[in-house]
């Protein structure tokens, strides 16, 4: 089973990466009608755990989000972060891949699409759980109702 | 006819009223009788007895069989019959369309995955219930008092070979609708089987009754008591909108809602499904966006 909490890091191996883009234009309208006080990057969150819930068995990963600005904050779950996520919807940037540290999902925005870069290192995910993962996130970010189910 | 003496007009209206006049006439100890007779004698006429009504010999037109109804179909009777002669219900009609919600269904369904129509129609229920908490609500008994539930519990209607049953799928409001989908599925399959708790069967907030699999327009749901309103549902049907410049051929859920009148006014009712079809329109609205 899947477990992203074992995570050894990227450190030592080359990191694999898995990138998808997708229509956003039912998350745009989704957002556009959302209070300024909606935390995207929570919600971006919520699709992850959400996603990880569909695809395997047990607890989701606790997951931190990563701010542009260097900071970071961990929501849900206990234990170690077994996911960071980096909203880069706010910026020009398209993708992000780390050299080191835990299994991180980068979310860009441009025009009607998101663009979701993964990197994983597939000793410890793999690559099957890691597509499917990330096709499951993806799913949501082009029909978010998916979180409902 | 009768040599009692009376206007046709006096002689209808002791008709209507069941009067017997050559009786009454008899009693009076007259010949003739007016309007103003007729109404002190009031009804003297014996009103069939409710039962009476189905006091008939079918067998007298042509051969017949008896079956005798289950002890839950006898009860379910009672509790419809109980329903509908003390609730002042109110039934309101409108369609919602699904083009969305089809259309997610069918990528599921692609993926493997199947999701009943029921299942978002319970989640956009429930959501309704906690916007508009007077409809998450029961008369007390001296109908004195409205006690306001804080659950939301859904009622579904599971049509059994012996008789309506309504189990309960509870809080609702707290499930995802893949969730939703699977206890409905289990609900009902137990419900076939009579292998439902007494316990499974009461304490809802509100029910539905979904005639989507079979056919029809529209129908009158009957309130199913404690609760105030029940939600009916019957078959999709792909019909034409018109988007201001075009027919659209959309996929359209009739839905029926009836509520009981003491509580609901009319106006409150129609907001309330106003909201329940928008939701199903548009269900990306159930997504609760976290905030900062």
């Amino acid at each position: 089973m899947a477990d992203l909490a074992r995570f050894s890091g990227l450190s030592g191996s080359a990191p694999s990466v898995l990138t998808a883009q997708v229509d956003g234009t039912a998350l745009v309208a989704l957002l556009a009608k959302a209070s300024p006080t909606a935390d995207r990057g929570r919600l971006f969150a919520e699709f992850a755990t959400g996603a990880w819930r569909a695809c395997f068995e047990g607890a989701a990963p606790s997951t931190s989000i990563l701010l542009p600005d260097g900071s970071e904050r961990v929501i849900g779950g206990a234990g170690q972060v077994g996911l960071r996520l980096l909203d880069l919807t706010e910026t020009r940037l398209t993708s992000y891949v780390p050299g080191s540290g835990g299994p991180t999902l980068a979310v860009a925005h441009s025009r009607q699409d998101f663009a979701l870069t993964f990197t994983f290192n597939s000793t410890d995910l793999p690559l099957p759980d890691a597509i499917a993962w990330l096709d499951e996130v993806a799913a949501r970010f082009e029909d978010p109702i998916r979180q409902l189910i | 006819m009768s040599d009692v003496i009376i206007s046709p007009s006096t002689r209808r209206f002791a008709a209507e009223r069941g009067v017997d006049i050559d009786a009454l006439a008899k009693r009076l100890g007259r010949t003739t009788l007016t309007r103003d007779d007729i109404l002190a004698a009031g009804t003297t006429a014996p009103q069939p007895a409710a039962s009476s009504l189905w006091d008939v010999d079918h067998a007298a037109w042509g051969p017949v069989r008896e079956e005798p109804l289950t002890k839950l179909a006898q009860r379910s009777a009672s509790n419809l019959l109980a329903a509908h002669s003390l609730i002042p219900a109110v039934t309101h009609h409108d369609s919602a369309d699904v083009t969305r919600i089809e259309a997610l269904r069918a990528s599921l369904r692609s993926e493997g995955r199947k999701i009943t129509a029921l299942a978002f129609h319970v989640a956009v229920l429930a959501r309704c219930l906690r916007e508009f908490p007077r409809f998450n609500a029961s008369l007390s008994a001296a109908g004195d008092r409205l006690i306001l539930k804080s659950y939301i519990h859904i009622g579904i209607a599971v049509d059994t070979p012996y008789g309506l049953v309504v189990p309960v799928l509870r809080d609702a409001d707290q499930k995802r609708v893949g969730q939703i989908s699977d206890e409905i599925a289990d609900l009902a399959k137990r419900a076939q089987a009579r292998k439902l708790r007494p316990t499974e069967m009461g304490g809802g907030s509100m029910s539905i009754s979904n005639l989507g699999g079979i056919g029809g327009e529209a129908f009158t749901p009957i309130i199913n008591p404690p609760e105030l309103a029940i939600l009916g549902l019957t078959r999709t049907e792909v019909r034409p909108v018109w988007d201001g410049t075009a027919f659209l051929p959309r996929p359209k859920v009739p839905l029926d809602l009836s509520y009981d009148h003491r509580v609901i006014n009319g106006a409150d009712a129609a907001r309330f499904f106003a909201r329940n079809r928008d939701l199903i329109a548009n269900p990306d609205e159930l997504l609760t966006l976290p905030q900062r």
